[in-house]
């Protein structure tokens, strides 16, 4: 199979997301699960660990893959799926920005069980916009894919 | 797939003209060897200005290289 440098470098940053938020969210599905306020307080490092982990992968994902193909300028066919794919993965990102302020502004009628004062930290609404913002990114990346290998 | 209601004549196009490769025509035009590739097999139709210089490149008419299929 024929793939063009856009959709090889798009392909990576799918992959790379997928499996450095996917360590991610398994972490804060375990705290949140289990229900402990103290393992949450490891969360944020865990975040910072993940993004530099991704951004280091990425410079050299994409340095690589630029040094071995051929680096193509974005063409009017590039723009248009790129926009294409970042209105739906707007749309999936504004869905989650909602289901987090309701998130928010609902808990203050949450029981006072424990398991209930866990899901109505802040730091579980603030995991809830960056797991919107990550899916965001996933159906973004993976949108553009099948924009490319299926026409547009 | 996206339904696409312009057809090409790019391929005899590039065949008639000394079998100009997929990356000369797309150089000529200024898009990618993908996007040519795209064109060819009627997955993008692509903007009227780069249909324009398609056709300066085999220096045809417009009509000559595409076609409205509805």
């Amino acid at each position: 199979m024929d793939w063009s440098f856009q959709e090889k470098s798009i392909l990576g940053s799918l992959v790379i997301t997928l499996a450095a938020f996917g360590y991610y969210f398994l972490q804060a599905f375990k705290v949140f699960t289990g229900a402990s306020s103290a393992a949450a307080l490891s969360l944020p490092f865990v975040l910072i660990g993940v993004v530099a982990v991704v951004i280091v992968v990425e410079i050299v994902y994409q340095a690589v893959l630029a040094i071995r193909s051929r680096p193509e300028g974005a063409d009017e066919r590039d723009r248009l799926i790129e926009a294409k794919a970042t209105r739906i993965a707007y749309f999936v990102l504004a869905t989650g920005a909602v289901v987090a302020a309701g998130h928010a502004l609902l808990s203050v009628f949450f029981t006072e069980s424990v398991e209930a004062r866990i899901v109505s930290q802040p730091v579980f609404t603030a995991n809830l916009i960056i797991f919107s913002f990550i899916l965001a990114e996933v159906v973004g990346f993976a949108l553009q894919l099948y924009y490319y290998r299926r026409g547009v | 797939m996206a339904k696409c209601n312009i057809r090409n004549r790019i391929r005899e196009l590039r065949a008639e003209n000394g079998e100009m490769t997929q990356q000369a025509l797309a150089d000529a035009i200024g898009v990618t060897r993908q996007t040519v590739v795209a064109i060819e097999h009627e997955k993008y139709s692509p903007s009227l200005e780069v249909a324009f210089r398609i056709a300066d490149t085999f220096d045809v008419p417009l009509d000559a290289v595409f076609r409205y299929d509805p």
